[in-house]
């Protein structure tokens, strides 16, 4: 690097504004907004609309129900509004591997060896 | 070629841009709070799996016992017998307070009496979820405003910018404050660190569910706090007009921790209060 470019922006800075104008539009930031919130209203009745409310445990339909959506409300956050999907791919997989990595320690903990007992399933 | 600042970090023989050091190091922390969260969640929901069934001692009280009759509709005087062996109620006059302790507990018994009698059975809740619901939409809200205050910064905008982080932080603080109104309501229920109410604890229920409640939401109360105190000083630089479009790296990393607080409260509401 020539001494001229050094008595330029800092790298750092130059890296960052390289990094920073890119992202999705004012508009498409609303819509995930409105999204997220029609997903949380219907998610509160979902109780209602999948349940009879009388059971001992939460049942599996439920649950599915309310994970995915609230996987898919995370993802839409992690994707648009944290930049994931425009940036490095770095942070995904930053990301990806801290999962993978409690996930993996949480299974050894629980299935494996002693593990935990599950009393009455489904 | 690397500055002499060190301040970039890129992989050796690589033609990929270099990643911003500071922005790394947020993506870093926040892997490590992934951890974290993970293992508060994956406990929860181990323990709750693994607690026994009604009406077993130490079960964990029912999606009935925890959002209430009201938030199901659940028609309770058309309850089959069957299920009250799990179910612990709470009779009580349309018109008094659920939460009376001197009304009088139903058992198993004589439930059929009471519903035969027209009796209007009423399961008080633990957690309001309308409330909390409305907490949800608040933190989905101050999350759309610090995208909109970066995007905002990004064009140039600073009154943009600072609109939309002073609007953050009101809702931060609401929510804040929310949260804390909530506390109140449940310990005055009863409901602590191995402490439930008294009516769940007659039932046989296990005080795991306090507990478990307060260290998930405890938690992520106390990030929320932490990101408020960050947001009213990336405010006051912005007002400063410390930011620019060049130049607001700031804004972007608070943006990060804000949506991930955001993001875990998403899964938090869902596996807490809903589930």
């Amino acid at each position: 690097m020539s001494d001229q470019e050094q008595t330029q922006a800092p790298p750092q800075a130059h890296d960052e504004a390289h990094e920073e104008h890119h992202g999705a539009s004012r508009g498409l930031y609303l819509a995930i907004g409105v999204f997220l919130t029609v997903v949380t209203v219907f998610e509160v009745f979902a109780p209602r609309l999948l349940s009879n409310g009388l059971e001992l445990r939460p049942q599996p339909a439920l649950i599915s129900v309310l994970m995915a959506f609230a996987f898919v409300k995370a993802g839409l956050v992690a994707a648009f509004y944290m930049h994931l999907r425009y940036d490095s791919r770095s942070y995904t997989n930053i990301m990806i591997m801290a999962t993978v990595v409690i996930v993996y320690f949480l299974w050894l903990l629980t299935f494996v060896g002693s593990g935990v007992n599950f009393n009455a399933g489904f | 070629m690397q500055a002499s600042t060190g301040e970039t970090l890129s992989a050796p023989g690589t033609a990929a841009p270099p990643l911003p050091s500071r922005k790394l190091a947020v993506w870093l922390f926040l892997g490590s709070e992934i951890v974290f969260f993970s293992a508060l969640i994956f406990t929860f929901i181990v323990l709750r799996l693994s607690a026994p069934l009604p009406p077993e001692e130490g079960a964990w009280p029912t999606p009935l016992e925890i959002q209430g009759s009201a938030a199901l509709e659940v028609d309770v005087a058309s309850l089959d017998p069957e299920y009250v062996k799990g179910i612990h109620l709470h009779t009580a006059d349309l018109a008094a307070d659920p939460h009376d302790e001197e009304a009088y507990i139903v058992t198993p018994e004589d439930f059929s009496d009471e519903v035969a009698a027209g009796t209007t059975l009423i399961v008080p809740r633990v957690l309001n979820i309308p409330l909390t619901a409305l907490n949800t939409f608040l933190l989905i809200l101050s999350s759309v405003a610090v995208v909109l205050a970066l995007d905002a910064v990004q064009k140039r905008n600073q009154k943009g910018l600072v609109r939309w982080l002073a609007i953050t932080f009101v809702l931060g603080v609401v929510f804040l404050g929310i949260q804390a109104y909530e506390y109140t309501i449940l310990i005055r229920e009863g409901l602590w660190f191995a402490s439930i109410p008294h009516w769940l604890e007659e039932a046989g229920r296990t005080d795991l569910f306090g507990t478990t409640f307060y260290a998930m939401t405890g938690f992520h109360g106390a990030h929320v706090l932490v990101g408020v105190i960050m947001l009213g000083i990336v405010l006051v630089k912005a007002i400063k007009g410390y930011y620019t479009a060049e130049d607001h790296m700031g804004v972007e990393l608070f943006g990060l921790y804000w949506h991930f607080v955001d993001l875990v409260w998403i899964i938090l509401f869902t596996v807490v209060y809903l589930i």
